[in-house]
């Protein structure tokens, strides 16, 4: 049996005093450490649908008309300048090609009974003031004859390597399409003015077409009309 | 000895409820889904503006508080893909061509009344106060910031946000997503 003495017992005392300190001091810290910063949310759920937009416009009248009345039209042939005006507002990337419809003109009447009624549709030159940046390919920065259908290789509107570009060319690799963009706000690259010429010549054997006339060899008068396509797409 | 310390530990208790007795809150939450549709070259030119998509309501008891707001997606500062229409162009999206307008009565101190551009919820944008502790405000000063309620005194404690959207033409067709977070936080 051991006895304690003051001096322990006072120890004791201390000990526990400082026991209950301790365990007052740790609640104040609890109690102190439970004051997180307050706060509250909202919030949205935002979705951006961003559709692939091709526009090409015309801003003018579509037909273009070509009256052969005199020697001099037919020697010097017929120039319409700025005649078809195209504006191409884009969000991808883009080409623009043109073909005729057909391979030859329609005749819709005929003056004479000498002649061939079957004029190709590489008659028509074609001149694009705005020159094709995509190098390569067929293009139309000088007067060329436009192709027909077949010539042209388009298929179900779609172009090959033999059709003829005002922007872009076939093929997907970099500089081979035009970059997203408005006519507005990008008319060096997104609007386009076209040049028509037709050159008879005497007798009117078209000189300048690519493709020759058939036996006789010269054009019979008459009326005649050509569709020309101009066509958007995406450089896929 | 005993009864002091339990008398201690009580006023302790009490001192914490006492404290307790702050809050901030948003009333009314709505959480809107918002839709931007660009189906057409004047949309994408001049952007699209949905005003008013959601009013946030604050309720601040005993305490001051900050507003601030920013976005969160997978990648940090750049909207989620769902999914793309085209293989041309550019998915990587900044948060940024998405601007906001947070404005009341007696209007926000940081952003006043004009169009800012969105950030990440890491950099958010404040509309009240500051991530640091602010100077109390008194409504109808602008940038209110002390403690009140928007039944009181909406001019202060409601704010009204438009959206506005303009991508550009660069950025690759498709769908794409976002969250915009706000928060309202006890200014210490």
């Amino acid at each position: 049996m051991h006895f304690l003495s003051n001096k322990e017992l006072n120890d004791i005392n201390q000990i526990n005093k400082m026991k209950k300190i301790f365990t007052l001091l740790a609640f104040f810290g609890i109690a102190t450490g439970s004051y997180a910063q307050l706060s509250d949310q909202e919030y949205s759920y935002v979705t951006m649908d961003l559709q692939g937009i091709l526009n090409l416009t015309m801003t003018n009248d579509p037909t273009v008309n070509f009256s052969f009345k005199s020697i001099p039209d037919y020697q010097q042939g017929i120039v319409k300048y700025n005649t078809t005006r195209l504006d191409v507002d884009a969000t991808v990337a883009w080409d623009l090609f043109a073909y005729a419809s057909t391979d030859n003109w329609v005749q819709v009447d005929a003056y004479s009974t000498t002649g061939t009624a079957t004029l190709p549709a590489e008659i028509l030159e074609v001149q694009s003031v705005r020159a094709n940046t995509s190098a390569g390919g067929n293009n139309f920065n000088s007067f060329v004859s436009l192709k027909g259908l077949t010539n042209s290789g388009v298929a179900a509107g779609v172009p090959t390597a033999a059709t003829q570009f005002l922007a872009g060319r076939i093929g997907t690799a970099a500089a081979q399409s035009y970059a997203p963009g408005s006519a507005l706000a990008n008319p060096t690259t997104n609007q386009f003015r076209i040049h028509y010429r037709l050159k008879p010549g005497i007798p009117a054997t078209f000189p300048n077409s690519t493709v020759a006339l058939g036996v006789p060899g010269f054009a019979q008068a008459g009326y005649y009309y050509l569709e020309v396509v101009y066509a958007l797409v995406e450089d896929l | 000895m005993k009864k002091t310390a339990l008398i201690l530990t009580l006023s302790l208790v009490l001192l914490n409820l006492a404290a307790s007795g702050q809050s901030v809150s948003f009333a009314l939450k709505t959480s809107p889904n918002l839709n931007f549709v660009f189906d057409s070259i004047d949309k994408y030119n001049k952007g699209i503006v949905i005003p008013s998509f959601v009013t946030l309501k604050v309720d601040a008891v005993g305490t001051e508080w900050d507003l601030y707001m920013g976005t969160t997606t997978t990648a940090s500062g750049l909207f989620d893909v769902n999914t793309s229409y085209g293989t041309s162009g550019n998915s990587s999206i900044p948060v940024s061509i998405l601007q906001a307008r947070v404005y009341n009565a007696s209007g926000t101190s940081q952003t006043g009344t004009s169009f800012f551009n969105l950030t990440d919820i890491a950099t958010p944008v404040y509309m009240i106060g500051s991530a640091a502790n602010d100077a109390s405000v008194n409504c109808a000063s602008s940038g209110t910031n002390v403690a009140g309620s928007y039944t009181t005194q909406p001019q202060c404690y409601s704010f009204k946000v438009d959206l506005k959207a303009t991508p550009g033409l660069t950025y690759k067709a498709g769908s794409y997503s976002l969250r915009i977070d706000f928060v309202l936080i006890q200014d210490l």
